[in-house]
C-alpha cells in the first residue's frame, strides 16, 4: 500500500517535471501567453482595485468631512427650520448656514471678475456636516479673512495671503486669503443641480467668518441651506420632509448625498471605470483563451506518441486529462502571479495620479486581495478550460493509435479539406503556390477562429481607445470649433447692464453681439423630467451655430424650446410635444413654470442646456426668476480685440465674469493630460495583445508547418518562397482579424461610449476612416515583426531533420 | 526534355571523395560518415544498405544538398556541391534532385493533383502532373487530399511528385519504412519501374536487406564507412522479391 503511494508520489513528481518541461520548450509561445495573461490580469487589477481604492478614498473623505446626506436650499428661513429637520426620523445631525451666490473680484496682475459662492463659517468650530480640510495655509481667524476653495485658488494663482473682494449685489467686502481647502461638495467645481459643469476658472467658493457675512450682507440670523445627517438608507425619506419643511421658506433645491451636484459627477465620472475593468481584461483573458487553446492542441499533437505510451503504461484517462489540465493552469498561472504585482503596482499609480487630479486630501492605495484572488481564478480558469478540450482529446485517443504518433484529429478541422467544401472550392482559381496559405485557413477551422478571434479583440482595443479620444475630441471640438462663433462670454450682474453690451457694438473689431439670459430650470414631460440651463438665444444671431439633426441652423421661435437629443429620448418627447419648464427653484413662494412646446431636438454632445427665443424666454421665465438667473451676452471678434476687450470689461461691475475662447481652449487641453495618458497606456494595452497573439500565432503557424516548408525548401522552392507562403498565411489571418475586429471593435466602442451616457454628456461613437487605418497598420506592423523569429527559423532550418520530423 | 535525358551519361551520377561529416553534441564528436569514397554511375538503381547510425541517411542528405559535408569533395551529375551557397543549392535541388521521404511529406493542403502540379510548375511541367497520377494507379484519387489516402497512396503521390521534374537523380530516404510489407512492396515495385522506364539514377536508403535483391549497385553502411560496393547484373524486380 505504502508502496504504491510511493510510486504515485514518484509519478507525480516526475509528471510534474515533465509539464514543466513541456512549457519551456514552448518557448516565445509560452511567454506571448504569459505575457497576454499577465496583462490581462494586470489590467483587471489595475482598474478593480483603482476603481474600489478612488471609492474608498472618496467615501473616506466623505466620512471624515461628515459629507450631507441631506439638503435643502431655501431662499430665507429662520434658524428654527434647523430645529424642525432635527425633530425628523432618522436624522441623526443637522446644521444650517447661509450661502450667497455673488462676484469674486480678483486682484492678480489685472482685475478679473469670477462668480463667487461665500459660505459663511463660525472661527475655530469644525462644521459637523460638510467640514473641509485645510490643504495649505491655515484657517481664518478673523472678520477679514476667508478660505478659498484649492481647485479655484490653484486654476487663479490665489495664495494665502492674497486679497479678493467679495461683491453681492453692489455691497462689497475685502478678504484676505488664510488658506486653500478641499471641501466634500467641491471635489468638482459644481454650482447647482441645474448647471453642475462649472469651471474652477470662473466658479470660486469663500469659505468666510459667519458674522462678517452676516453684518456685510445684512442678512441677520436667517438660514439658505439646511444640511443632515441620516441614519443609512434614510435620506430619500428624510430629504422629502426636509422639502415640505423648507416649502414655506422659497425651496430652490434639494438633494441627499447621490444627488448632490458634485458627487453626481464623480460617480459618473468612477462608473466609467466599471466598464473599462470589465470590457478589457476580458478581451485579454479570452484571447489569452484562445492562444492557450491553440498551443495546447500543438503540444499535444507534438506528444501523441507520448500519450499513447503514458496510456499504454497504465495511465488512466483522468491522469492524462489532468496532466494536460495542469499545463494550461500552469503557463496562466506564470502569467497571472507577474500580472497580479504588476496589477497592484499599476492601480496604486492611477489612484495618486486621479486623487491628484480630484484633489482628494485622502488616498487609499490598499492592496484588494479579493480582486487579486479573482484575477487569478479568473486566468487559471481560463487555462483550465482552455486546456479541457485539447487535454480531453489527448486522454480520449486510443493508446495504439497515439502510439503511432496519429494525434485525433478535431471533427471540424478534419472538414476543412473535405473538397466540397465551398470555400477550398474557391481557392482552386489561385496559382497553386497560393493555395497552400489560403487552404491554411480552412484546414483547421478551429484554429484559425482561435487566432482570428484573438486578434479581432486587439483590434476591438485599439479601436475602443482611439474611438473614445475621437469621440472627447469631436465634442471639444464640436464645441470650440463649430459652435462657437464668438471669442467671448460674459456674464452680467444684472439685465440693465445689457445697455454696456450694446455699446461694445460700435468698437472697431466686433461683428457680431448675441444678447443671452439663463435660467435653471426643469423640463418637465409626463411623469419624467430633466434638470438643464434655459438658454434665451436672439433670433437670427450670428455668434452660435446650434444645428438640427439634420444639420440645418435652429429657427428659434416664441414659445418653443429646444432640447439635447439624448435628452429629448429620455424624455419621451418628440418636436411638436407640449411639455413644462419650471424655474428649477420654483416653490411656493415664488412659482415659475410655463408650458411651451418641444421646438425640436439638438445634435449636440453635452445635454445640459435647453434652447429658446430670447425675448420670449425671458419674459416667460428668465425676468420672473432674476436675480436667481443671469444675463450675458457672446461677443464675436478676433482674438487680440477680444483680449483688450476682456480686460475691460473684466474691471466694469456690471460684468460678473468673462470667458475668452483662447482660455477655454487652453484650459480644456490641458485638461485632457490624463486622458492622453489613459489612450497612450490602452493602446500599448492593444497592441501587446495583438501582438502576443500574432506572435503565438506566427510562431505556432511555422513551428506546426516545420516539416512542410522544409519539404518544400528541399524540393526547390527558395528560401523566399517558402517564407512567402508562411508568411502569406499570417497576412491572411491578420486580413481576417481585421475584418471580424472592425465591427466588433465599432460595436463595443458604442456600448462603451453608452455606459458614459447621462442628461448632462452623450459621447458620439464616431470612427472616422483613419481610425480604422491606424489599426490595421498597427497590427500589419505587428505581422511583421512576429514573423521575424519564425522567418529567421526557416532561414536557418536543418533540411535534413526537419523532412524527417513529425508534425 | 528531361532532365534524366539532358545528363552528359558519361559522367558518373555521384562521385564522393574521403567524404567525411561530424556532428557536434555538445563536447561529443559524432562522425556519422568517415572518408566515404564512392562512384554510382548513372541510370542506376543504387540500394544503400546499413543498420541504423551507419550514415546511410548522412550520405543521402549530403548528396541531395541538404546538408553540407564536413571535409571531402562531393560531385553530383558533374557538380562539385562544396562552395555552393544556399541560393545555388535550391537550384539544385530543384533541377537536378527528387526526393522521396519516408513520411511523405505531402502538402497537407493541395490534393493529390496539385502536390504533384505544385512542383511540375516549379520546373515548367504541370500538364504530366495527371498522367503521372494514373501511371502510378492513383486515376482515381486525385481530388483527394493526404489526409483522406492511405499510407501506400501517399507515397504513390510523393513518387510521382518526384517523377514529375525529370530529376537526373532520385533519392528515397526509406520509402517503405512507414508502410506495411506488401505496401511497401508495390511501392518499391513502382519506384523501381517508374525510374527505370525513365533512366533516372535512384538512390534508396533501406534497412530492408530483401531489397537489396532489386539493386542494380548495393553499397553497405557501417558506422560511417563504406563496407562494401557490390554490382548486380541481374537485379530481380522488386514484384519477384517475395517468391525468390
Amino acid at each position: 500500500m505504502a508502496r504504491s503511494r510511493d510510486k504515485k508520489v514518484s509519478l507525480g513528481r516526475l509528471l510534474g517535471k515533465k509539464v514543466l518541461r513541456d512549457t519551456g520548450s514552448l518557448g516565445a509561445a509560452s511567454i506571448s501567453l504569459m505575457v497576454l495573461m499577465a496583462v490581462g490580469v494586470s489590467l483587471y487589477v489595475i482598474f478593480a482595485e483603482a476603481r474600489a481604492n478612488l471609492n474608498a478614498s472618496v467615501q473616506e473623505f466623505y466620512r471624515r468631512s461628515h459629507f450631507g446626506s441631506a439638503t435643502v436650499l431655501v431662499e430665507s428661513a429662520p434658524p428654527s427650520l434647523v430645529d424642525s429637520v432635527r425633530l425628523v426620523p432618522g436624522v441623526t445631525e443637522v446644521m444650517g448656514r447661509r450661502v450667497k451666490d455673488g462676484t469674486l473680484i480678483l486682484r492678480d496682475r489685472i482685475r478679473r471678475r469670477v462668480q463667487g459662492r461665500f459660505i459663511g463659517i463660525v472661527p475655530g468650530q469644525r462644521s459637523p456636516i460638510n467640514d473641509y480640510t485645510v490643504v495649505r495655509g491655515r484657517e481664518i481667524s478673523g472678520r477679514g479673512e476667508c478660505l478659498v476653495e484649492q481647485k479655484f485658488a490653484e486654476a487663479n494663482r490665489l495664495n494665502p495671503g492674497d486679497l479678493v473682494t467679495a461683491s453681492y449685489v453692489g455691497q462689497r467686502h475685502d478678504f484676505v486669503i488664510s488658506g486653500t481647502v478641499a471641501s466634500p461638495e467641491y471635489l468638482y467645481p459644481a454650482p447647482d443641480k441645474e448647471s453642475p459643469m462649472g469651471m474652477p476658472e470662473t466658479f470660486g467658493v469663500c469659505w468666510v467668518d459667519d458674522d462678517a457675512l452676516r453684518q456685510w450682507l445684512g442678512i441677520g440670523q436667517i438660514v439658505t441651506e439646511v444640511h443632515a445627517l441620516t441614519t443609512p438608507g434614510r435620506e430619500d425619506e428624510v430629504v422629502r420632509t426636509m422639502r415640505a419643511l423648507g416649502d414655506r421658506y422659497g425651496l430652490r433645491s434639494w438633494w441627499t448625498h447621490e444627488d448632490q451636484p458634485s458627487a453626481r459627477l464623480l460617480k459618473n465620472d468612477l462608473q466609467g471605470w466599471q466598464a473599462l475593468s470589465l470590457i478589457f481584461p476580458s478581451l485579454f483573458m479570452f484571447a489569452a483563451a484562445l492562444s492557450l487553446y491553440s498551443s495546447l492542441n500543438r503540444i499535444i499533437r507534438l506528444q501523441t506518441g507520448v500519450i499513447g505510451f503514458l496510456r499504454a503504461s497504465g495511465l488512466s484517462r483522468r491522469e492524462v486529462l489532468w496532466h494536460y489540465v495542469l499545463q494550461g493552469a500552469l503557463v496562466t498561472a506564470c502569467g497571472a502571479l507577474p500580472g497580479m504585482v504588476l496589477g497592484h503596482a499599476g492601480s496604486k499609480w492611477m489612484v495618486k495620479m486621479y486623487v491628484g487630479v480630484i484633489q482628494i486630501p485622502v488616498c487609499l492605495t490598499q492592496p484588494y486581495p479579493q480582486v487579486q484572488a479573482t484575477a487569478v481564478f479568473m486566468a487559471i480558469a481560463v487555462g483550465v478550460v482552455a486546456a479541457y478540450l485539447p487535454a480531453r482529446r489527448a486522454a480520449n485517443t486510443p493508446p495504439a493509435i497515439a502510439m503511432r504518433g496519429d494525434a485525433a484529429t478535431d471533427r471540424a478541422d478534419a472538414a476543412g479539406n473535405r473538397p466540397d467544401n465551398w470555400l477550398v472550392a474557391l481557392t482552386r482559381y489561385l496559382p497553386t503556390l497560393l493555395r497552400i496559405p489560403a487552404r491554411g485557413l480552412i484546414r483547421k477551422p478551429s484554429r484559425t477562429a482561435l487566432a482570428v478571434g484573438g486578434l479581432a479583440s486587439g483590434c476591438a482595443i485599439l479601436l475602443m481607445t482611439l474611438g473614445l479620444y475621437v469621440s472627447i475630441m469631436d465634442s471639444i471640438g464640436e464645441f470650440l470649433d463649430k459652435m462657437v462663433h464668438y471669442e467671448l462670454d460674459v456674464t452680467l450682474s444684472s439685465p440693465q447692464a445689457d445697455s454696456l453690451i450694446d455699446a461694445l457694438g460700435s468698437i472697431e473689431g466686433v461683428t457680431a453681439i448675441t444678447h443671452s439670459a439663463m435660467a435653471p430650470v426643469r423640463v418637465i414631460a409626463g411623469d419624467k423630467q430633466a434638470n438643464m440651463t434655459a438658454n434665451g438665444v436672439e433670433a437670427g444671431q450670428r455668434t452660435m451655430w446650434l444645428p438640427t439633426t439634420e444639420g440645418k441652423p435652429i429657427q428659434f421661435k416664441p414659445g418653443e424650446l429646444w432640447i439635447a437629443q439624448y435628452v429629448a429620448k429620455r424624455l419621451g418627447v418628440k418636436p411638436g410635444d407640449p411639455i413644462t419648464v419650471e424655474w428649477a427653484f420654483s416653490g411656493r413662494q415664488k412659482p415659475i413654470r410655463t408650458h411651451m412646446v418641444l421646438g425640436g431636438v439638438m445634435d449636440v454632445t453635452f445635454g445640459g442646456f435647453a434652447m429658446g427665443e430670447y425675448h420670449d424666454l425671458r419674459r416667460r421665465l428668465v425676468d420672473r426668476a432674476y436675480p436667481m438667473a443671469a444675463y450675458g451676452a457672446t461677443i464675436a471678434c478676433p482674438p487680440e480685440v477680444g483680449r483688450v476687450l476682456k480686460r475691460r470689461l473684466e474691471r466694469d461691475d456690471a460684468v460678473v465674469n468673462v470667458i475668452s475662447m483662447g482660455d477655454l481652449r487652453t484650459q480644456i487641453y490641458s485638461s485632457m493630460r490624463i486622458t492622453r495618458i489613459f489612450i497612450g497606456i490602452m493602446l500599448g494595452f492593444g497592441a501587446i495583445l495583438a501582438g502576443a497573439v500574432l506572435h503565438s500565432v506566427s510562431s505556432v503557424g511555422i513551428l506546426e508547418r516545420m516539416r512542410e516548408l522544409a519539404t518544400l525548401r528541399s524540393l526547390g522552392f527558395s528560401a523566399q518562397a517558402t517564407t512567402g507562403v508562411a508568411a502569406l498565411e499570417i497576412y491572411l489571418m491578420a486580413g481576417l482579424g481585421l475584418a471580424v475586429g472592425f465591427p466588433f471593435g465599432t460595436w463595443l466602442n458604442r456600448g462603451f461610449l453608452g455606459s458614459f451616457e447621462t442628461d448632462m454628456f452623450t459621447f458620439r461613437s464616431h470612427l472616422p476612416l483613419w481610425t480604422y487605418g491606424f489599426a490595421a497598420l498597427v497590427v500589419l506592423t505587428l505581422v511583421s515583426w512576429s514573423l521575424r523569429a519564425g522567418v529567421e527559423k526557416l532561414r536557418t532550418i536543418d533540411l535534413a531533420q526537419a523532412t524527417k520530423a513529425r508534425e | 526534355m528531361s532532365a534524366a535525358g539532358l545528363a552528359n551519361e558519361s559522367l558518373p551520377a555521384v562521385v564522393a571523395r574521403d567524404l567525411t561529416k561530424e556532428y557536434h553534441l555538445g563536447a561529443v564528436v559524432v562522425q556519422a560518415l568517415r572518408d566515404v569514397v564512392v562512384t554510382i554511375p548513372q541510370g542506376r538503381f543504387v540500394v544503400l544498405l546499413g543498420p541504423s547510425g551507419s550514415g546511410k541517411t548522412t550520405l543521402l542528405n549530403l548528396i541531395g544538398g541538404l546538408d553540407q559535408p564536413s571535409s571531402g569533395e562531393l560531385t553530383v551529375m558533374g557538380q562539385r556541391l562544396g562552395n555552393l551557397n544556399d541560393e545555388a543549392l535550391t537550384a539544385y535541388r530543384r533541377d537536378t534532385i527528387g526526393f522521396v521521404f519516408q513520411l511523405f511529406n505531402l502538402v497537407p493542403t493541395l490534393t493529390a493533383l496539385e502536390n504533384v502540379q505544385l512542383i511540375g510548375e516549379l520546373v515548367g511541367n504541370g500538364q504530366e502532373a495527371a498522367a503521372l497520377l494514373d501511371a502510378v494507379g492513383l486515376a482515381e484519387r486525385k481530388g483527394n487530399y493526404p489526409s483522406q489516402l492511405s499510407g501506400g497512396e501517399q507515397q504513390r503521390v510523393a513518387i510521382a511528385r518526384a517523377l514529375v521534374k525529370r530529376p537526373a537523380l532520385l533519392l528515397a530516404d526509406e520509402p517503405t519504412g512507414a508502410l506495411d510489407d506488401e505496401t511497401g512492396h508495390g511501392v518499391l515495385q513502382l519506384l523501381w519501374e517508374q525510374t527505370r522506364s525513365l533512366g533516372i539514377t535512384v538512390l534508396m536508403v533501406t534497412h530492408n536487406e530483401d531489397y537489396a535483391a532489386s539493386g542494380d549497385l548495393v553499397i553497405r553502411l557501417r558506422s560511417g564507412h563504406v563496407v562494401s560496393v557490390a554490382e548486380q547484373t541481374d537485379p530481380v524486380p522488386p514484384e519477384r522479391l517475395g517468391a525468390s
